[in-house]
């Protein structure tokens, strides 16, 4: 069994002349939570779509379970990849099991049309992500939370051993946040999902990743367990950010506590009282 | 909006409903006129057309102008709502892609240029302007940075649709003795068409609705968004090039019919929508039903309200339709 299912061959990515990853080699460890940060604009989400395949590389190729992606047709891609894009608008009329339902699609053929083994997936797909209750709801008419949710039950129901989302928990709250990054935990946990994230916070990325990969300058500055990627150095180079790196108190995880204008005031402020 | 009909079954009892009023329209279209004529007589007219007696002369009329009127309605109908689906834009319609001017630029080209006046020969010179005008507007509405956008696309069609109608105006005013013929084009008319003139029309018609039913899954798909359909293993941009194909089929085979007839391919997806919501093998099915019964009876409508005379069915369908459009318009913008 290899033990990575997803990896890229000197991987080159732009938009017309612009460069945004170059030359890159990239390996994703099978069943684990990886999770992609890096500051804005280093092409963490472009990467993360060209292997989804919505963008296509410059050059280089990726490969999915030892077959380059290129060979495979775009349905059977579906079958063993999913992805949820950063940008979802909510369709107007649907409810959330017509949505969900969608998910079903590359299973299906012109001949191959719904079969009681689909709606058990549907079924399942909204009961482990809690939106069963919703089934007959407008998808409109739900919160960002619950939306959300709503996207990754259509993403279960293709039931693809791989799972990429683009800043799942943008505009939600951290409650909605952190329940949205323990569905993914436990869907890497129970249903052993490659999970494969792109986060904004680094702390939330800390707690819930086996494996972070820090971009900067085209290409990765860093991999690894979240101790050995979340460093003060790694916060100056790649965020040129001055950070703290503490233990979270919960789950004795990296935690970064940045420097800012204003704790710079405050940390001269109380040094002019000692001196005084 | 949630549609009105949610199960399978309300959805089948909808659409019996749908087909009952459609030959009830049917039959009004050949009964009402000015000259009353007892329906049997119709039978004789089909089965043993005798060209010296009157009845079946107005018969003969009648059901031409039925089958136009039909046809008509159920093209941009169904084009309607494959331009819909296509852009995501509520207000999308043959009309607003430029399809229906293109089309009317290239009829008056050929009445102008080629002296052609077969009806026949002008459908396919309608049918490539709508072809040529749609095309357009997709690569205006899609070549740029950020790629195909709804907007962008209804912004293309709004001045591509200016630019043939000025065009078409510039011609007829350089050459009046042309606009009686193309005046009625203009307005949009199911009077004096033959059904031999439909003929070449049935075809075309047919296999693009074919081809929509066919495409109405993975347009479900499309409607959640251009980037979850290709996760999903959609080819996007192969799928949207049908559509539009199926669209251009089947609005430049109604313009070659009966001209500009307007608000038919806006307002009829929105009344489909209204009962089957966005499932588009559904959507399509109801679209040709009410298509159909709307001109069938906006025809009806243009021959008796102002007797001996007669309304073109364009002007009323704009007369149903510009209320609606307004309707639909306020009613999108307070949702975005």
């Amino acid at each position: 069994m290899m033990d990575e299912m997803l990896r890229t061959n000197s991987l080159t990515l732009g938009f017309k002349d612009r460069i945004v990853i170059d030359e890159l080699d990239l390996d994703i460890p099978k069943g684990k939570v990886t999770i992609l940060v890096g500051a804005n604009g280093c092409g963490k989400s472009t990467l993360l779509r060209s292997i989804a395949r919505l963008l296509k590389p410059k050059s280089g190729s990726i490969e999915l379970d030892g077959l380059d992606m290129d060979q495979l047709s775009t349905k059977e891609i579906a079958k063993r990849l999913a992805v949820l894009p950063q940008s979802t608008s909510s369709p107007e009329g649907l409810t959330v099991s017509q949505l969900v339902k969608q998910g079903r699609y590359p299973h299906q053929t012109l001949l191959k049309q719904w079969s009681v083994e689909d709606e058990e997936i549907v079924n399942e797909a909204m009961t482990s992500t809690g939106v069963f209750e919703m089934a007959d709801r407008p998808v409109t008419s739900l919160s960002g939370g619950q939306r959300q949710r709503v996207w990754i039950a259509m993403t279960l129901a293709q039931r693809t051993e791989t799972l990429l989302l683009d800043e799942p928990t943008t505009f939600l709250d951290v409650a909605h946040q952190i329940e949205i990054l323990d569905l993914c935990h436990m869907l890497n946990e129970v249903e052993g999902k490659t999970i494969v994230i792109v986060l904004h916070d680094l702390n939330l990325a800390a707690r819930y990743a086996h494996h972070m990969i820090a971009l900067k300058n085209k290409t990765i500055y860093a991999q690894g367990s979240p101790e050995e990627v979340v460093t003060t150095e790694m916060m100056k180079q790649v965020f040129a950010l001055d950070c703290e790196v503490i233990e979270d108190p919960i789950t004795l995880t990296p935690m970064t506590i940045p420097y800012s204008k204003k704790a710079a005031r405050r940390v001269k402020e109380s040094l002019c009282i000692i001196e005084a | 909006m949630r549609e009105r009909l949610l199960t399978t079954r309300s959805k089948i009892i909808g659409l019996i409903l749908l087909i009952l009023l459609f030959i009830l329209s049917l039959y009004m279209s050949i009964q009402v006129g000015q000259q009353q004529v007892a329906w049997y007589v119709m039978f004789d007219a089909l089965m043993e057309y005798d060209p010296t007696n009157a009845d079946h002369v107005v018969l003969y009329h009648r059901l031409s102008r039925a089958a136009s009127a039909i046809l008509i309605g159920l093209s941009l109908a169904v084009s309607g709502a494959m331009l819909q689906a296509l852009t995501r834009n509520p207000l999308a319609s043959p009309g607003v892609f430029g399809i229906n001017a293109g089309a009317l630029f290239f009829v008056v080209v050929a009445i102008s240029f080629f002296s052609i006046q077969a009806l026949t020969s002008l459908f396919w010179f309608a049918f490539a302007g709508a072809l040529l005008a749609a095309v357009l507007v997709y690569v205006l509405g899609t070549v740029g940075d950020e790629g195909f956008s709804p907007v962008r696309v209804v912004l293309a069609g709004t001045a591509i649709n200016a630019l043939f109608v000025s065009f078409t105006q510039g011609l007829l005013v350089t050459n009046e003795a042309n606009l009686d013929r193309v005046l009625l084009w203009m307005a949009g008319t199911v009077a004096n068409r033959p059904i031999e003139v439909l003929l070449p029309v049935i075809p075309i018609v047919m296999v693009a609705l074919i081809i929509a039913a066919l495409i109405a899954k993975p347009m479900d798909l499309l409607h959640t968004g251009d980037e979850i359909a290709k996760g999903l293993g959609q080819r996007v941009l192969a799928l949207k090039m049908l559509i539009i194909l199926v669209a251009v089929m089947l609005a430049g085979g109604a313009v070659a019919v009966g001209g500009m007839i307007g608000f038919v391919g806006l307002i009829v997806p929105h009344i489909a929508r209204f009962f089957v919501g966005h499932q588009h093998l559904w959507l399509i099915l109801y679209c040709v039903f009410i298509g159909a019964i709307l001109m069938l009876n906006a025809d009806v409508v243009g021959r008796i309200a102002i007797q001996p005379r007669e309304i073109p069915i364009g002007v009323v369908t704009a007369l149903i339709g510009t209320p609606f459009f307004i309707y639909i318009a306020r009613k999108g913008f307070k949702q975005s």
